[in-house]
């Protein structure tokens, strides 16, 4: 996984460090492949109105504002209003973990000090951790402005985007119920008896993991085509091979 | 700390290339067409890392349970490697530590598996070793591991260099490694102690450009440094895919970065000199490379170490 270089910025401290994502996706993904030929398939872009194809420097970008009504946006205006490449994260301010909703948290990043930033990053972290404090930040990612937090872990530092207010979508609303106090003794007691205490390695994706075997098994049907059985297959045996040979032929000219 | 836990060994490296000799003072081994790799084993298991100490294990995790063929606590340095058909296949060790999908590692993993073979012993029992001369550390190393599929000690032989690199030769293999039997163990040192003597010689370049050609080839443009000075060295076309080196995303540049550059590269399309690769050519004294063919790209070096030898 490939690094992000940015910066953490505080105030007058100012972290050179890296991101680097937390999680990625392992699933098996297919590609389509042509039915008769076993060739990939490949997009062609075509325009209805004029009946051909469209090439990439024939394309526009087009808002629907109403059906079948577009307004149309140059890269030029686009560029006129990006936000500044800036990938610094500038700190604006420390809350504590519990003011933010779990709603908002989107995705986790390690973060690592670069060279010379260690003592810095150091200080952040311990200073935060001891005032249980986390940092609120913003920085610029792509062409997105990102939220996102710094809370200090034993080791290190994590930052976790978040969501903006207005991208949360509203709750659905809900009604009032009445419970009576022996159906509620009941449900506690359903929860407590299905409690144990959670290990996340005891889960997996059992469709990928089938998915994968499926898979396995064909590729090993069509292996045995490709095995070269007149060359050695062992290291030792070659090297046992290579070297016992240059005992022979010096003994031979001996 | 205690090297073992702090990692990030810098290896000794050879320190020549030159044509084959006997020799009493040297030993002669098989040179392993793979990563060099350095493994450390202890009872709490594998880990293995690269010359830039970017771990390794998670690309083969075949290898993960190597630490139980040792009988001592201990850092090896060796060769990680594919064999094929009969050869350490460079091609094959290289696509495998790129991959990043486990899945993909695992399914590359079961047909091709890949091995370590050791060839120097760093750290024994709680001791460094690099003080002891080579032929001390080989022997305690002969009898450090037990080998199978997956671990192996890099065999050798005294004084006839020229008999096994003639072997070697016949077998297809890139060549051998001669080391002298009272080297010290030298952390990122090139010294002559270790001398490659290869059937086709090899060099590191930074890829500088490309230019496409009839019947869809593509030239590398290749350069090396000079001290700071990046110096045009010729073109590779045999072994290159353009879609290869465009996965790895080069930088597009708008002028070359060379002092000098001679007619026949009007075409190019330059890049930033990020990428490193290996060519191969016959042996030559010339400035240029004799029927260079492209060997792939190297991300355990960095261009500026491409230096004109």
């Amino acid at each position: 996984m490939a690094a992000h270089k940015t910066a953490i910025s505080v105030g007058l401290l100012y972290i050179p460090c890296s991101l680097q994502k937390a999680a990625r996706d392992i699933s098996v993904s297919f590609n389509q492949l042509c039915k008769d030929s076993h060739e990939r398939v490949r997009y062609k872009k075509y325009c209805p109105g004029c009946d051909k194809e469209v090439r990439s420097e024939d394309i526009i970008k087009g808002y629907e504002f109403e059906k079948g009504q577009y307004v149309t946006i140059t890269n030029e205006e686009l560029e006129k209003i990006k936000t500044k490449k800036d990938k610094t994260i500038h700190v604006e301010q420390f809350a504590k973990m519990s003011d933010i909703d779990m709603i908002h948290f989107e995705k986790n990043y390690y973060i690592s000090p670069d060279k010379g930033a260690e003592k810095a990053f150091e200080l952040l972290r311990q200073a935060m951790l001891s005032q249980e404090e986390i940092a609120v930040g913003k920085t610029v990612i792509g062409t997105a402005e990102q939220l996102l937090i710094l809370y200090p872990t034993e080791k290190s530092i994590i930052a976790k985007t978040l969501f903006y207010q207005e991208e949360i979508q509203e709750a659905p609303e809900v009604m009032p119920v009445e419970v009576e106090d022996a159906e509620f003794e009941m449900a506690k007691m359903l929860i407590s008896s299905m409690t144990r205490k959670f290990d996340i390695a005891a889960y997996h994706d059992e469709y990928q993991a089938r998915l994968r075997e499926a898979i396995e098994t064909k590729i090993k049907g069509q292996d045995i085509v490709n095995v070269d059985t007149s060359a050695p297959d062992n290291v030792i045996d070659l090297m046992e091979a290579l070297t016992k040979s240059v005992e022979l032929t010096q003994k031979g000219t001996a | 700390m205690d090297l073992f836990n702090r990692k990030g060994i810098k290896p000794m490296l050879i320190g020549e290339q030159r044509d084959i000799f006997d020799s009493p003072d040297f030993i002669y081994e098989i040179k392993f067409d793979g990563i060099r790799c350095i493994a450390y084993l202890d009872d709490a298991g594998t880990d293995l890392r690269n010359k830039r100490d970017k771990k390794l294990l998670p690309h083969v995790p075949e290898l993960n349970k190597i630490h139980m063929q040792v009988k001592e606590k201990c850092i090896l340095d060796g060769e990680l490697f594919i064999f094929k058909n009969g050869v350490t296949d460079y091609y094959e060790i290289q696509r495998r530590v790129l991959k990043t999908d486990p899945f993909k590692i695992k399914l590359a993993g079961n047909q091709y598996p890949a091995s370590f073979v050791a060839y120097d012993l760093i750290y024994y029992k709680d001791k460094m070793m690099n003080e002891l001369e080579l032929m001390d550390r080989k022997e305690i190393l002969d009898s450090l591991i037990l080998e199978n599929d997956r671990i192996s000690v890099s065999r050798y032989v005294e004084q006839n260099g020229i008999a096994l690199y003639e072997i070697a030769k016949s077998k297809n293999l890139e060549g051998v490694v001669a080391k002298k039997k009272t080297g010290k163990y030298w952390f990122d040192k090139r010294t002559k102690e270790w001398i490659k003597c290869k059937v086709l010689a090899s060099d590191d370049c930074v890829i500088c450009g490309y230019v496409q050609k009839e019947k869809n080839m593509t030239s590398l443009v290749l350069g090396q440094y000079r001290g700071d000075e990046l110096v045009y060295r010729g073109q590779v076309t045999l072994g290159v895919s353009l879609s290869d080196l465009l996965s790895h995303k080069p930088e597009r540049i708008d002028s070359p970065l060379f002092a000098y550059l001679p007619r026949g590269n009007e075409d190019a399309v330059w890049l930033r000199p990020d990428l490193v690769c290996i060519v191969e050519s016959m042996q030559t004294d010339k400035e240029s490379f004799r029927q260079p063919v492209f060997r792939g790209i190297r991300d355990d070096k960095e261009p500026h170490e491409c230096q004109i030898s």
